[in-house]
């Protein structure tokens, strides 16, 4: 009986969940390909104007440029640090790695604020001007750690037996990296550098301190919505939404085709 | 004796087949002699001061009950833990620092840690692509896996991945990843629990022609496994308890001759 009496409550919460989570995503997705210039319920019909709008804006261009190569440059310098390290910490159990492990880690409960403005005090200190390199530098030190983690549980979910097999058949430790480890842990990297690349494309609060005159995309935005409620906005919106996700599904493509596992299989496996 | 070696000889190829016959026909090499070997974690001492002499090409046996230190000890033989204390020789050089890919050794581990991302194939041809083999030619190298999966029973399953197998065949594939480079002494973790009994037989009597011209250690649970090694090593709390034949260490190991009764009561239940 009270089973019976359980049963709506569990259907609300979960409808009002999803609600919650998804509806402003619906919302923005519709108003995106909205062919009227207001905001108004029914949306007038159905347009890519808003997409042709974004991208004919040269503002916008640009500030897609500088967030696409700040994105990749996260991705591939914090991943690349990330995976050597965590190959380092799992593989090496003297106290000083351990010691740097915990370091390495810290930066995940700093507030990003608090990052930006030690930037901002740095470049000072070192005459350093606002670039992409400063850009990199604020965001890889925020996503460093989720590289160490990812990439971490990854390698000790597996049996170290078959490292240490591939040296009993005469592979030298190099090659064992080489041949062995990365192959198996390529899925979790690929899904950190993933990570990376969405944090990176979509960070706000410490570009605004590190990027000078530079606009990236969600600074643009940012910068659109403060003079209007704008539709264009919307169609922005989508487009950070996607590249995201059209990143993962070539990357479970190409990963099938050359680990035979996909990223959702490291996802698993990071979970076990 | 003979058949078993023609069994295992019919499953080569004739350049297989030349190459153990030369070896045969040589002095075997991989005598082994550990001295005061000890390793410990904290206050555990997991293998206590082993001193062990195997001739080159005799069949060895470790037994013991679980956590006596039979792996440890293997793994300590095949450079894969540092003991605390002691020294290892083959054939009279010392070893004891030596890193395990530059030992003539293999090694077949008990949970076989075969590479979940290769095929069986890329599993046996490895051990002669690395640094430390002899890197035959590709046409040899196709010819050397044949072999070896035609003497573990798995004739066509090259394309298949561990994930495809059983745990029999998984360890029948770490079985062949290990004989392909015929070193100078194998190590057998426990390498046959997960066969059936005939499988087991079949395979331990294959292997006997391939493995002859080396020294083998075995750890084992199965007293049927070991009971035709030249030497039996009774292992308890780290420690030598009894070294001997099977026969006589019936006589005087009362540990083996416990473990011999509780499996044969165990077969008669």
């Amino acid at each position: 009986m009270s089973r019976r009496r359980g049963i709506p409550w569990l259907a609300f919460t979960c409808v009002a969940l999803i609600l919650f989570l998804y509806a402003p995503l619906a919302v923005a997705t519709i108003y995106a390909f909205n062919s009227g210039t207001r905001l108004v319920w029914p949306p007038e019909g159905v347009s890519l104007r808003w997409f042709g709008h974004v991208f004919g804006d040269e503002l916008f261009r640009n500030a897609f440029a500088t967030s696409m190569t700040a994105a990749v440059a996260t991705a591939v310098v914090s991943s690349s640090i990330g995976t050597v390290a965590a190959i380092v910490f799992t593989r090496r159990s003297t106290k000083l790695a351990r010691l740097v492990e915990a370091l390495g880690r810290l930066p995940v409960m700093l507030p990003p604020l608090f990052v930006g403005i030690g930037f901002v005090a740095l470049m000072k200190a070192t005459s350093l001007a606002p670039s992409m390199l400063t850009i990199v530098a604020g965001h890889t030190i925020v996503v460093i750690p989720f590289v160490i983690l990812v990439v971490t549980a990854r390698l000790r979910t597996y049996e170290v037996e078959v490292e240490q097999a591939a040296r009993d058949l005469g592979a030298t430790p190099l090659q064992v990296i080489g041949r062995i480890t990365l192959p198996i842990i390529a899925p979790a990297v690929f899904g950190a550098f993933l990570v990376a690349f969405a944090f990176s494309f979509d960070e706000l609060l410490i570009t605004n301190f590190t990027s000078g005159t530079q606009s990236t995309v969600p600074i643009y935005v940012l910068g659109r919505l403060r003079r209007l409620v704008d539709p264009g906005a919307n169609a922005v919106a989508v487009i950070l939404l996607l590249i995201p996700w059209i990143a993962f599904g070539v990357g479970q493509v190409v990963l099938k085709r050359f680990t035979g596992s996909g990223l959702s299989d490291a996802l698993l496996q990071q979970g076990r | 004796m003979t058949d078993m070696r023609a069994e295992g000889r019919a499953a080569m190829s004739d350049g297989n087949r030349r190459r153990i016959d030369d070896e045969l026909g040589t002095a075997a090499r991989g005598a082994l002699a550990t001295r005061g070997v000890t390793k410990r974690y904290g206050s555990i001492v997991a293998v206590d001061g082993v001193d062990l002499d195997l001739p080159a090409g005799s069949f060895f046996s470790l037994l013991g009950p679980s956590g006596c230190g039979k792996t440890t000890l293997l793994r300590i033989i095949a450079g894969l833990e540092q003991p605390d204390g002691g020294t290892i020789h083959v054939d009279g050089l010392d070893i004891t620092r030596q890193p395990p890919e530059r030992r003539p050794f293999n090694m077949v581990f008990q949970r076989y840690a075969l590479f979940p991302h290769l095929s069986v194939f890329d599993n046996v041809v490895f051990g002669l692509t690395t640094a430390g083999s002899e890197r035959p030619p590709k046409a040899e190298a196709r010819r050397r896996v044949g072999d070896m999966l035609t003497l573990v029973g798995l004739d066509g399953y090259e394309r298949r991945w561990p994930s495809q197998l059983s745990g029999g065949q998984q360890q029948r594939v770490a079985v062949a990843r290990a004989l392909i480079r015929q070193p100078e002494l194998y190590l057998f973790d426990d390498s046959f629990s997960a066969l059936d009994v005939a499988t087991d037989a079949r395979l331990r009597h294959a292997l006997r022609a391939v493995t002859a011209a080396a020294t083998v250690i075995i750890v084992a649970q199965r007293v049927a496994t070991i009971i035709e090694a030249d030497q039996i090593v009774v292992l308890e709390d780290g420690g030598i308890v009894g070294l001997g034949t099977h026969d006589e260490l019936l006589q005087t190991c009362p540990p083996y001759a416990e473990i011999v009764e509780s499996q044969l009561a165990a077969e008669a239940s």
